[in-house]
């Protein structure tokens, strides 16, 4: 008998609500403590050979089988319940009911990864969701209720063509297993459309930069790991190999570095990283080789341990400051040196620099879609970016850029504690044994040599000559604050419309939620015309009418 | 035990039909004895139904003969399953009907018109009790008839408006219930029998007789005015509307339900699906006009400005889920049987914090809720879980309903009811969102007092039910098979 850890971590999310002082502290670490040594357990045999089934119920006319693990589902759940640690120790002092949010997210992530049949998949799916809007909820400003509003829309929907698609195939093969699917037309796409929802493929990622910086600093940090990465899971299960995510993840890496360039909040450039990152193992999983697919579970792996660590830097300066925006920012380090040293170790990480973790698990993706020249060129050209945006742009004009025009100190030494745990894992990945270790849990053989002399030489190269351009560039590079403050600028001075449209584009989710608005405002108006109340007398007519109607049909 | 538990049936109805009178003769000592009454023996009913409903999973159907006398000439009780669930139903929401009544009838109606109210309240609930174990077509006709005349007299006791509401549903409800006697008699005139399981056997011989046919006609229409399904539903939104607070939670629930239950128990205990096997056109034809009824009541709640009347078309709509349910084969009687209780929880919750709405503050429209969910955040949240279990959101008791009716519809391969599922899921997401958004996004309001404990706890359950009951459903799945059995549908 298998301990299911997402089960357990719900469980404890709710004995939160019973705990008060320093025993809710103790509880709130130990939830995914928990879990990593159930895991742990699990690797060593304890509950026997991986892969093995366990936790099955009959339900109506089919078999639920709540676990299933394998080795695709265990680098999941393994990094899920790592970051988690290191998290709840960040957000130690963040509010109640947050915490009993976020544990439930993770729990019900959990769930998703191991689930083995449909309607377990769906109901921790959809727990997974709501869980994720009250940790965004739990900001309760004004603008985290109506981003929190938008990201349930999107969510909903995209749980509808889920469970659309799912009742389909179920109808036409009869398996409810959640497995390698067979292209079945319609209810293939459906899911695939369901999942991509949840994985912010462009252009149904609206949600992700629209409602993730508008949480508060820790759940923001929450939010980073687990929706993008269990519908890469999804991914990964379902759909290796679609060529159509190949091409889609190659775009959507690009795309998230080219709109993080019109960014001016921290959190939201971080955000459009997301994407962009999410896009290699999309593509990953799109070229669907063994090389690939492991490519894409690793840099998620490494992906969820970097962009927490990149989202508690920049949460921890909002911590301090209470502002996000650079252009309201600038000259922290003579503040906060530590947490600038311990962002630094995450920009690398995602910049892929030789000896931290990014640089293990991106190449290893780049390197499989060697074959196909256009999805390599613009995985390699979004290094670039990457590099420049979350390596160079933001800490630049965080930590230096000018004088402090704001007094700060360093964040609580929880924050800093949970940073440095993260750190340190970013850089023992990047190194030996740490990736060695990192392999041995991928899905597939590894035949993979990181730390070859020809890769470690290009990757050098692309990032060095990153810095120069930048270094010569970095004060161009800060006249970006007009745009946001004013989204004229751009149509007006370049007499450009598509920037303009690009504009609009990257802020889709508002846009559509303003659209929506006011086509149900419409809607209103066409409702606002009040029906005349029916009398009796009418409602009898039509009685008789509908009468008549049954028994003409009996004559037929 | 099991000797007692076969005259519990019987027990029942007549303990809720003698403490009506009884209220009426303690009347004239004090006006205060009705509540008590009441509510200690809606209590007693509920126990009895429990016990009822695990004696007939247990030991299989109770049979009752009124008087020693043998079907098909005396009047038989029969309680099996689906009998004996839907008798829990009514003696649940008629005991927390009964324990949310007593402010808001203190509030509602003057104090020397409150034992007449809870005569009428217990007739109401014997009327009800009575036709979920009879056994008996012409028997059933009269509790239907009990309960609809005690409700009406209830309804109206609101006053001006109700008046007129009552009428209307006076009018409606007598045609309605006057069709379903002459669906009886021209059934007992082609059988001669008014046992519903001598009927079923009768008119299995009978099937392609034009009286049987017409006889079906009358019944459906008969029950399907009553119960509100559009476009028979016109006299509902008033009834409701202008209905004091408690008498809208049990009509709403317990009533709503029965007569939902009535219409199941003639389509599967007298006609049988084999005689929609040989008309399938029939059952087309229904589920095209429940279908349209879901989407229509939907669309009638979006346009409503009451809190109240929304609610209603919503049960409208929602009496359009369980007619579309009957119609579609073995997942559609899950679906149905599962329906009859998850729709009643949630209503129960809904109906309940609106009705306290009003007793605190007057607040009918859903414009007059603005702040509410900061001033008065457990009644908010009671409403706020019912209405996410409305929308059927997983793992609610909303969701099961409507996965049964997916299931139901890709077992029996009519995939247009999918749409119509997450047409009226989108809707509802509409309306109940409205809802929910004024009451805890907009406007600000100082905290306030909670509305009284004994209509606050009622709905804090039911909410907490209608969320939790999905799950539990899971476990429960056993009953609806036993349901599906008893009723041969395979």
């Amino acid at each position: 008998m298998w301990v299911h850890p997402g089960i357990m971590a719900i469980a404890g999310a709710l004995t939160l609500l019973l705990l008060r002082g320093r025993v809710e502290k103790i509880v709130f670490v130990a939830i995914p403590s928990f879990s990593l040594s159930v895991l742990l357990l699990t690797s060593y045999g304890y509950f026997g050979q991986i892969p093995f089934e366990d936790l099955s119920f009959k339900f109506l006319n089919f078999t639920l089988t709540l676990a299933r693990v394998d080795k695709l589902a265990m680098p999941f759940a393994y990094v899920f319940s790592i970051v988690a640690i290191a998290m709840n120790i960040y957000a130690l002092n963040s509010e109640k009911y947050e915490k009993v949010a976020a544990m439930i997210y993770f729990g019900s992530a959990l769930g998703v990864v191991f689930a083995k049949d449909f309607f377990t998949f769906y109901v921790f799916w959809e727990m997974m969701a709501i869980a994720s809007l009250f940790v965004i909820w739990s900001r309760g400003t004004k603008n985290s209720l109506e981003a929190g509003l938008r990201y349930a829309l999107w969510h909903l929907t995209g749980g509808a063509f889920l469970i659309a698609g799912m009742a389909l195939y179920i109808n036409q093969t009869g398996s409810i297993e959640f497995r390698l699917f067979e292209n079945s037309g319609l209810s293939y796409y459906l899911i695939l459309l369901g999942v991509m929802v949840n994985a912010a493929v462009p252009p149904l990622h609206a949600w992700l930069p629209d409602a993730y910086p508008e949480a508060s600093v820790t759940g923001a940090v929450y939010l980073t790991a687990f929706t993008t990465k269990s519908a890469v899971y999804a991914l990964a299960r379902g759909f290796p190999g679609e060529e159509l995510l190949m091409y889609l993840g190659a775009i959507m890496a690009m795309y998230g570095v080219i709109f993080a360039v019109l960014e001016n909040d921290g959190r939201r450039l971080l955000s459009y990283h997301i994407v962009s990152q999410v896009g290699y193992m999309v593509a990953g999983v799109g070229i669907g080789t063994a090389l690939a697919i492991n490519g894409a579970v690793s840099h998620a792996f490494t992906h969820i341990l970097y962009k927490a660590l990149l989202f508690m830097g920049m949460g921890a300066v909002i911590e301090v400051t209470g502002r996000s925006k650079f252009t309201e920012l600038g000259g922290l380090y003579r503040y906060m040196p530590v947490a600038f040293y311990l962002y630094m170790v995450g920009a690398f990480s995602i910049s892929a620099f030789p000896l931290f973790s990014g640089f293990v698990s991106k190449n290893m993706t780049v390197y499989a879609s060697h074959e196909i020249f256009v999805v390599w060129l613009l995985l390699e050209a979004s290094s670039i970016g990457t590099f420049l945006h979350t390596g160079l742009k933001l800490p630049w004009n965080v930590w230096f850029a000018r004088d402090p025009i704001i007094e700060a100190r360093e964040p609580p030494k929880n924050m800093l504690a949970g940073m440095a745990i993260l750190a340190g894992l970013n850089i023992f990945l990047g190194i030996y044994p740490g990736y060695e270790m990192l392999y041995s849990l991928l899905p597939y053989e590894v035949n993979y040599e990181p730390y070859e002399f020809g890769k470690v030489i290009a990757m050098s190269q692309l990032l060095i000559f990153t810095f120069f351009a930048f270094w010569i560039l970095r004060d161009k590079l800060r006249g970006e604050e007009k745009i946001v403050l004013d989204t004229d600028w751009l149509p007006r001075i370049l007499g450009n419309y598509l920037f303009y449209w690009i504009c609009r584009f990257s802020e889709l989710s508002k846009n559509m939620d303003r659209e929506v608005l006011s086509f149900a405002a419409g809607f209103k108006k066409i409702s606002g015309i009040r029906i005349k109340e029916i009398s009796a007398g009418y409602g009898l007519v039509i009685t008789v009418a509908i009468f008549a109607f049954y028994l003409f049909l009996f004559l037929i | 035990m099991e000797a007692v538990i076969e005259h519990f049936p019987v027990l029942a109805v007549a303990i809720s039909l003698l403490s009506s009178f009884t209220i009426l003769v303690t009347s004239i000592y004090t006006k205060r004895a009705g509540y008590p009454i009441s509510l200690a023996v809606t209590f007693i009913q509920l126990v009895m139904a429990v016990l009822i409903l695990i004696g007939v999973l247990t030991d299989g159907t109770i049979n009752y003969w009124l008087g020693g006398w043998r079907p098909p000439w005396g009047i038989e009780y029969r309680v099996d399953v689906l009998g004996a669930y839907v008798l829990v139903i009514v003696a649940l929401f008629s005991f927390f009907s009964t324990v949310y009544a007593k402010r808001v009838v203190e509030e509602e109606i003057e104090s020397s018109k409150h034992p007449y109210f809870y005569t009428l309240w217990m007739l109401l609930v014997s009327g009800m009790v009575g036709v979920a174990v009879t056994g008996d077509l012409f028997n059933l006709f009269v509790f239907l008839e009990i309960s609809s005349l005690a409700t009406y007299a209830l309804i109206a006791m609101a006053g001006r408006k109700a008046l007129i509401a009552s009428f209307n549903y006076l009018v409606l409800g007598a045609v309605g219930i006057s069709f379903y006697l002459l669906g009886t008699a021209f059934l007992y005139a082609a059988t001669g029998t008014l046992n519903m399981y001598d009927a079923r056997v009768l008119v299995s011989l009978l099937y392609s007789s034009k009286i049987v046919q017409l006889s079906f006609v009358f019944y459906f229409i008969g029950l399907a005015m009553k119960m509100a399904l559009f476009p028979f539903h016109i006299w509902q939104p008033n009834a409701y509307e202008y209905s004091p607070s408690a008498v809208t939670v049990i009509i709403s629930t317990a009533l709503a339900k029965i007569n939902a239950y009535a219409l199941f128990r003639i389509i599967y205990s007298v006609y049988t699906i084999k005689f929609f096997q040989n008309y399938g056109i029939i059952l087309d034809a229904t589920a095209f006009v429940a279908s349209v009824g879901i989407i229509a009541g939907s669309l009638f709640a979006i346009m409503e400005k009451s809190l109240k009347k929304m609610l209603a078309y919503s049960s409208v709509a929602n009496v359009g889920y369980i007619v579309l349910a009957l119609t579609l084969g073995k997942w559609g009687v899950y679906a149905a049987a599962s329906h009859l209780l998850n729709h009643s929880l949630m209503k129960a919750a809904l109906f309940m914090v609106a009705g306290g709405f009003i007793y605190r503050l007057g607040a009918r429209n859903i414009d007059d809720l603005e702040g509410l969910g900061r001033a008065m955040p457990l009644s908010s949240a009671a409403f706020a879980m019912a209405a996410v279990s409305m929308i059927g959101i997983p793992p609610s008791a909303g969701f099961v309903t409507k996965l049964f009716i997916l299931l139901a519809s890709l077992d029996t391969g009519r995939f247009v009811f999918i749409a119509v599922m997450i047409a009226s899921s989108l809707l509802s997401l509409v309306y109940f969102w409205r809802v929910i958004e004024i009451l805890y996004m907009k406007g600000h309001r100082e905290r306030m007092d909670e509305i009284p404990a004994s209509m606050l706890y009622p709905a804090l359950l039911m909410g907490i039910l209608s969320i939790s009951a999905g799950i539990l459903w899971f476990f429960n799945v056993d009953m609806l098979q036993q349901i599906a059995l008893a009723l041969e549908v395979k």
